[in-house]
């Protein structure tokens, strides 16, 4: 009997004095805060620093080594570079993130080796920008296509000249190598 | 009052004529925190016969780590048990440095441990509140909820990411951090510790939750090893095994905590109320070990020089560590040729968790079932893979 009354009494108290607890909490200010439009300062500010929100590439910067594809465990990035007139390198011919297989790993941050030299918001050619809302009507708006489709035509065609160009004067020279080397050679019907 | 032996006995005596009733509980079903199945056959109120279906979040990962480069399989660990990703990152990238040979500058070592370590708070409050919250206490389950908000936002000066952190890399960690991270994951500490006391108050003293949790599932030591339980689940039944303290790795070894042992403060030994309260002292252990780390960090570097194509030497190799949920092992065959592994055999804790549900469900209430399963803390990703 009495450990029944106890055993009442003491259910009694600690739900008591869990109530307290709950109760207190309703004269305490509110940490949930409403987001998106009552916030203070918007929010990629009170992110850290390194923070990983959509991954964005600067075109200007980018050498177009392929290294960061090679990186991605899951193909998010599909780029190809090419040959551009009045420019020694490569140049990118189209440049386009799967926004929707991104998983924010950061290897691909990693490996890239252009960095731009600035003092503030120093970062290389791809990085993380701070903005994480990124959400589409369309499985195609999560792809983003950082060169237009427009202008990636007419960069591929513009290197495929070049490439066919230096093709033929590269044939032309171990043609002329060619021909030295047979004329230097004694005639012996051989055909090359 | 019908007390647990004579649950056991009628158990027995009760004659099985087609009588038993079949039912599935999940693979969606709120207890069971994932997509896991059970199928129960009750005789009335009693589990007569119980099997646990697991399988449904299997994502072939050990499979796609044989088609990866090292490296590239580093974000994969974080899906291994998704609650302490960076445990699981910290357990692979030691297992391929020990067969590589690689350096870890001192710094990236203690960056490991806090990472590690808040992670594992942050696991373990994700598992005392939802075991709250199954056992049917809503409130706890939302103030573990918040806490574990403000490790997220530590995490996220850490990591640059709040959850799949992916933080550690062979022979170093991804990034540094602001020195102002250190002064704000103490201010953190103390107002935890503060937090605790609270959340003991609401919830560890409440009459109501202690007997939903007391002389439920009792495991004793032996057969706890014989289900090759690890980790809190193995220690609440009264054997001393942490692997932090018996095989340290990182500079665990230096540092000062001791291992909590459930011993039956309320009930018998090994019982779900252990396995509750070992989880709320080990989150107090890892308190300690934060404070230790954050006095001896000292400037350094955080990455070694590491090859760019990592090839192991041919031959296999298996490493442990500590996990929130019991033993992380990694086993990794290398043939010795190609930079991706022949074979990688995650082990972890929460699948030597299910293995036990079938022979303890037997003569269990239906409602102990939830309050047994909630307290082994198994998190579905980490049994299936």
């Amino acid at each position: 009997m009495i450990i029944y009354l106890k055993n009442i009494w003491e259910t009694y108290a600690t739900v008591f004095e869990g109530m307290a607890i709950t109760f207190s909490y309703l004269l305490q200010r509110p940490i949930t805060v409403q987001y998106p439009d009552r916030m203070k300062e918007s929010v990629p500010e009170t992110l850290p620093e390194k923070y990983r929100g959509r991954l964005m590439v600067d075109t200007e910067l980018c050498t177009a080594c392929g290294l960061c594809a090679k990186a991605c465990p899951i193909d998010v990035i599909e780029m190809k570079g090419g040959r551009a007139e009045g420019k020694k390198g490569l140049r990118l011919i189209y440049f386009n993130i799967y926004h929707g297989k991104c998983m924010y790993c950061n290897l691909c941050v990693e490996a890239c080796p252009a960095e731009d030299g600035e003092e503030d918001e120093h970062h290389t050619a791809i990085y993380f920008k701070k903005n994480f809302e990124g959400s589409s009507y369309t499985l195609n708006g999560l792809v983003e296509q950082f060169i237009p489709p427009d202008e990636a035509r007419r960069r591929l065609k513009e290197s495929e000249e070049i490439a066919a160009k230096r093709a033929a004067a590269a044939a032309e020279t171990t043609k002329n190598s060619e021909a030295k080397q047979e004329s230097d050679k004694p005639k012996d019907g051989g055909d090359v | 009052m019908i007390t647990e032996n004579d649950l056991q006995s009628r158990v027995e005596i009760t004659p099985i004529n087609g009588s038993e009733i079949e039912i599935n509980m999940g693979p969606h079903h709120p207890s069971t925190h994932g997509v896991i199945r059970f199928i129960l056959f009750l005789d009335g109120e009693i589990v007569v016969r119980a099997v646990a279906d697991v399988g449904y979040l299997h994502r072939s990962i050990e499979k796609i780590a044989e088609n990866l480069p090292y490296p590239m399989f580093m974000p994969y660990t974080d899906r291994v048990d998704y609650v302490a990703a960076i445990n699981c990152n910290l357990g692979y990238a030691l297992a391929v440095e020990s067969l590589a040979g690689l350096e870890v500058p001192e710094r990236a070592t203690w960056l490991r441990m806090i990472g590690a370590e808040l992670n594992r708070i942050n696991s373990h409050l994700i598992a005392v509140g939802a075991l709250a919250m199954d056992v049917g206490a809503t409130t706890p389950f939302v103030h573990a909820i918040r806490e574990r908000e403000y490790i997220l936002d530590l995490l996220e000066i850490l990591t640059g990411t709040r959850m799949n952190n992916n933080y550690v890399r062979f022979g170093g960690v991804c990034q540094d951090v602001p020195e102002d991270f250190f002064k704000k994951t103490e201010k953190f500490l103390d107002h935890f510790v503060l937090f605790l006391g609270e959340f003991n108050r609401l919830l560890t003293t409440n009459k109501i939750f202690l007997e939903r949790l007391i002389n439920v599932g009792i495991l004793t030591g032996d057969q706890a090893l014989g289900f090759s339980f690890s980790g809190p689940n193995l220690r609440a039944s009264g054997v001393g095994h942490d692997l932090r303290r018996i095989d340290p790795y990182c500079f665990y070894s230096d540092m000062e905590f001791s291992v909590p042992v459930g011993s039956g403060v309320k009930g018998t030994t090994g019982d779900s109320f252990d396995r509750f309260i070992v989880r709320i002292d080990e989150m107090l252990e890892s308190v300690k070990i934060l404070r230790q780390i954050m006095s001896k960090i000292k400037e350094g570097p955080i990455q070694s020089k590491i090859p760019r194509k990592i090839v192991l030497p041919a031959g296999e190799s298996y490493h442990r560590s500590e996990a929130p949920r019991g033993e992380l092992g990694f086993h990794i065959v290398s043939d010795g040729k190609s930079n991706m592994p022949y074979r990688i055999k995650i082990r972890t804790g929460s699948f030597a968790a299910m293995t036990s549900l079938s022979e303890l469900f037997k003569g269990m209430m239906v409602a102990d079932v939830v309050a047994y399963f909630a307290s082994l803390d198994v998190v579905a990703p980490e049994v299936d893979r």
